[in-house]
């Protein structure tokens, strides 16, 4: 048994917004609510679910981009949490994240260059290495330097996003995290970027936590998969097992509602109907069941907690069952 | 990061996605803003006055035709003559050459206009920029600091400062700094606070770069744009202001030529020489309007989608 | 001739002051009654303008150039602006992408879809409002006097999804041009809409084009189907057949890309090279560069649009020669 990479415990985040001084309660977006798991190293953990699930949130969080409400987030043996923004910066290195637009993740006033010289700069590594990393690391990405001297508008989103996965790993990252790196990318493009996404990690042993809603390409390149709903894991376990046997009626519906090409379904069944309620209220007990097709008045009380349901696999309900899809 | 570089900076005017017949013109920054300019007439002529004016202001003593009597030597015995070839804008109640004064009375409009202009955008900026970064107490701390002196009306501030240091240009240059620093602050909050959630900003977070350099090196090159144009425009309003205070008798004093001064000693003789009150006031109108129209001219440069 | 909508050679451009840029090329298509009809292609492609077209709602700078587009047999192009007023929302309606900003913020719904009721039939407050309310039952809304007094900001994307719905199909109309109606939209919402589009088709026979990027969204709820590339149509043909069945090498790539369950660990088939900048000038076939069947012909000349079957069409030479890899 492998010790994880990050641990999080009981992480909590909550949003305040704005007003509420007549009633001097504060109104309050409840992002995450007491999320726990582990990142093993060298795995990919994918975590998918829709919007209001909390998954980009956790990703800040972890890398502590947001400050958390409560709970904590361990790496190397390290409270991250409890850090100075000083000590902060030196752990920066070991944790990346490439974000959802390439082309708002560049300065647009910046050359490419300019942009990659910035994390090595910072982090204080010998300038006479600044050139021959940058170039090793744009030919791992498939890119060349003659794209250095460019500014980022005048690059394709394909190009601009193997820049953004360059400039996060010239860093020696072990945890690189993807918020939807490919989800403002043709279907054509994605395709490279998933195929770069998973050469390189093999190539280099990283860490990935994928948060995505495409649950194709989360399915695709991950180990785990993670699912989450309103702010809390829904179900967790290894990527044949949630995909192949789910056990939360969540990840049922969501398997069954994402359009795959040659399955055409009943027409006359959407797999889930209603809603996603609002994080800032979210319902008691079972954050799910008031869209569960098979909830009950336990449901409405008492949260359930996550079980073992199978190797590996946890789910967070109080009617566990697997269903073979 | 040199200013020079972010205006003349190489930029290609193909953005992706552009597909045309014609292949894309590569211009360099000061040829694109060349390119702008000679499209547009309106852009054209505030250009060409603005230099005018400049030459005016530096060029003064060479240019004007009577340079004494520009600065302030009377001329009694050719009092309030109308435009003629000796005068092309007539003569003033002592005599003065009024062209000469128009183009001496240059000097205080663009010079105060500038020093003000500046001064606020150097005091503002970082003042914007920090309230905008960061947040939270700080942000209400500056922005209640600055709504303070937003709610200064600026002639009253100038008043006030005149009976405390006596009239003067000078004097009416530090009272409208006071007045116009806020401005820029609220802008370049404002602007800071939308930039600081994007993306390239969290990226430079997460790699670990440090708050102060984040807002020198990612956030203030981005600003720029919109405090140029505001700065721009900002400069005719000054000049109105600075014209305006002189009338009153709050800024430059006589016998020094001030636009606003000559309007308002050629106010009791406007029925008869209506010339010495009406060509500064030309002048005034024709270098605020310059300005503006400048201003908006930048924006269309500035911004890369937009050709007009 | 059955077709509800025919688009014959289509030709549309936009006017820049660099050029003149074509972002429709010959385009051909046609939709019948009671069918749901998706044009697919990724982004650039045309797709959103020419379902534009349809209604004449192109932006300014951009024109159609050439071809016809028959609507029960007359050209729309040749109708007055007041004649084409009449058509949209009565006979052709529109649903966009992004519902938040297709509904004024400032007026309720009920407000909106009264206006558009009243503008096209002359009911009276009283009736239109019991017609509306009926209709917002039908598109799935729950509690429809709720939803009727309520401001779009207050509706989830879903939510106001189902009002442009609701408002498309309030003078009944018989063609609902519907440009990634779910794209902003939850996987679990985008089924129900789906869902709701296919019900709408086969209950009351109201056809819908349907521009999409997402070949599982054709799968799913589409019967005929064309793909589009750099302004091309490259390949017709029944949903069910172009995806089991792809004959055109872009329609493949786009079907070799996707991650689906059992490539895992694969190497995904990417397709190689970018959409080129100027395919307007480009003489030969638009995909030859790209292509990984390229041969000589196909740089020379564009091909025709080849059939395979009577209803599967492809524009590709390797069609003509009937050589197309499977």
């Amino acid at each position: 048994m492998t010790e994880p990479l990050i641990q999080v415990k009981n992480l909590v985040k909550h949003f305040p917004l704005p007003g509420g001084w007549l009633t001097g309660q504060r109104r309050v977006v409840h992002a995450l609510e007491g999320i726990t798991l582990d990142i093993f190293p060298g795995e990919a953990l994918g975590l998918v679910g829709e919007s209001g699930c909390g998954k980009t949130t956790l990703g800040r969080c972890i890398l502590q981009l947001e400050k958390v409400t409560s709970g904590q987030v361990i790496f190397d043996d390290v409270d991250l949490t409890t850090l100075s923004s000083r000590a902060l910066r030196g752990k920066r290195r070991n944790m990346q994240i490439v974000f959802q637009n390439p082309l708002a993740s560049l300065s647009p006033r910046r050359t490419i260059q300019q942009s990659l010289v910035e994390p090595l700069q910072t982090h204080h590594f010998p300038q006479n290495e600044w050139l021959p990393r940058i170039d090793a690391m744009l030919t791992k990405v498939g890119l060349g330097t003659q794209h250095l001297d460019r500014y980022p508008h005048e690059l394709s989103g394909g190009q601009l996003q193997r820049i953004s996965v360059a400039r996060a790993l010239l860093l020696e990252p072990e945890l690189l995290v993807l918020d939807e790196p490919t989800s403002a990318l043709d279907v054509s493009i994605q395709a490279q970027i998933i195929n770069l996404l998973d050469e390189l990690r093999h190539e280099i042993g990283l860490t990935y936590l994928f948060i995505s809603h495409d649950l194709s390409v989360v399915e695709h390149l991950s180990d785990r998969i993670g699912v989450m709903y309103l702010g809390k894991i829904a179900e967790i376990g290894k990527t044949e097992d949630i995909i192949n046997q789910p056990s939360h009626p969540y990840t049922q519906a969501l398997l069954q509602s994402v359009p795959k090409v040659g399955v055409k379904r009943d027409s006359n069944h959407a797999p889930l109907e209603g809603n996603v309620p609002s994080p800032i209220n979210p319902p008691s007990g079972c954050r799910f069941h008031t869209r569960c097709p098979i909830a009950e008045t336990l449901c409405q009380q008492e949260e359930p907690q996550l079980e073992i349901t199978g190797a590996g696999q946890f789910s967070a309900c109080h009617f566990t069952h697997k269903e073979t899809v | 990061m040199s200013l020079a570089k972010l205006f003349l900076g190489k930029r290609a005017e193909k953005l992706p996605g552009d597909n045309f017949d014609k292949e894309p013109v590569e211009r360099s920054g000061l040829q694109h803003t060349l390119y702008v300019i000679r499209r547009d007439v309106l852009a054209m002529f505030s250009v060409g006055w603005i230099a005018l004016m400049l030459i005016f202001a530096i060029f003064a003593p060479i240019i004007s035709p009577y340079p004494e009597q520009g600065r302030g030597r009377n001329n009694a015995d050719y009092r309030l003559l109308a435009p003629s070839s000796d005068n092309w804008m007539g003569t003033d109640e002592l005599g003065r050459d009024v062209l000469s004064r128009l183009i001496y009375g240059a000097r205080p409009a663009m010079v105060a206009s500038l020093i003000v202009v500046s001064a606020a955008m150097l005091i503002g900026t970082p003042l914007g920029a920090i309230a905008g970064y960061y947040g939270g107490w700080i942000d209400e701390v500056i922005m209640r600091i600055t709504d303070l002196f937003l709610a200064f009306p600026s002639l009253l501030l100038a008043m006030a400062i005149v009976s405390l240091a006596g009239p003067g240009l000078l004097n009416a240059v530090m009272a409208l700094v006071v007045s116009w620093w806020p401005w820029y602050t609220r802008l370049v909050r404002s602007t800071t606070r939308s930039l600081r959630s994007q993306y390239f900003v969290e990226a430079a977070r997460s790699i670990g770069v440090r708050d102060s350099v984040i807002i020198t090196r990612h956030i203030l090159p981005n600003t720029i744009t919109p405090i140029i144009v505001q700065a721009t425009i900002d400069i005719g309003t000054v000049i109105l202001a600075t014209t305006s205070l002189a009338f009153l008798g709050l800024g430059t004093q006589a016998p020094n030529a001030d636009w606003g001064l000559m309007i308002e000693q050629g106010r009791q003789y406007l029925r008869d020489a209506w010339w010495y009150s009406m060509f500064p006031g030309i002048a005034i109108f024709l270098t605020v309007l310059a300005f503006n129209l400048l201003g908006d001219t930048l924006r269309d440069i500035f911004d890369p989608r937009q050709y007009r | 001739m059955n077709n509800l909508l025919e688009i014959e050679n289509l030709h549309i451009a936009f006017d820049t002051p660099r050029g003149q840029l074509r972002v429709a090329n010959d385009i051909s298509l046609s939709i019948n009654p009671g069918e749901i009809f998706g044009l697919v292609g990724e982004s650039g492609c045309g797709k959103s303008v020419t379902g534009l077209s349809i209604l004449q709602l192109i932006p300014r700078p951009g024109k159609i150039t050439y071809g016809r587009i028959l609507y029960q047999g007359e050209n729309l192009l040749q109708k007055s602006k007041k004649q084409m007023r009449q058509i949209r929302g009565d006979e052709i309606a529109m649903i966009f992408q992004d519902p938040f900003t297709s509904l004024n913020p400032v007026f309720k719904i009920g407000q909106q879809l009264s206006d558009v009721l009243r503008h096209h039939s002359n009911l009276d407050k009283k009736e239109a409002q019991k017609r509306i309310l009926a209709m917002l039952d039908s598109v799935g809304l729950p509690d429809v006097q709720r939803i009727y007094q309520s401001y779009p900001h207050e509706l989830s994307g879903g939510q106001q999804q189902r009002v442009m719905i609701a408002m498309a199909l309030i003078s009944e109309p018989r063609l609902i041009i519907a440009d990634e109606p779910t794209t902003a939209l939850d996987v679990t919402i985008q089924a129900q809409i789906l869902r709701l589009l296919r019900n709408l088709c086969d209950e009351h026979g109201i056809s819908v084009l349907l521009i999409t990027h997402d070949l599982g969204v054709v799968s799913e709820v589409c019967d005929r189907s064309a793909v589009l590339y750099a302004g091309k149509v490259v390949e017709t043909a029944p949903a069910d057949k172009l995806l089991a069945n792809p004959q055109h090498p872009y329609s493949q790539g786009l079907l070799a890309a996707l991650p689906v369950s059992g490539k895992k660990g694969q190497t995904l088939q990417a397709i190689e090279g970018t959409v080129p900048a100027n395919p307007g000038a480009i003489q030969g076939c638009v995909f030859a560069s790209r292509c990984p069947h390229v041969y000589e012909k196909c740089y020379d000349a564009q091909p025709d649009t080849y059939p395979v079957t009577t209803q599967h069409h492809a524009a590709c030479y390797l069609v003509e020669e009937g050589v197309a890899h499977d």
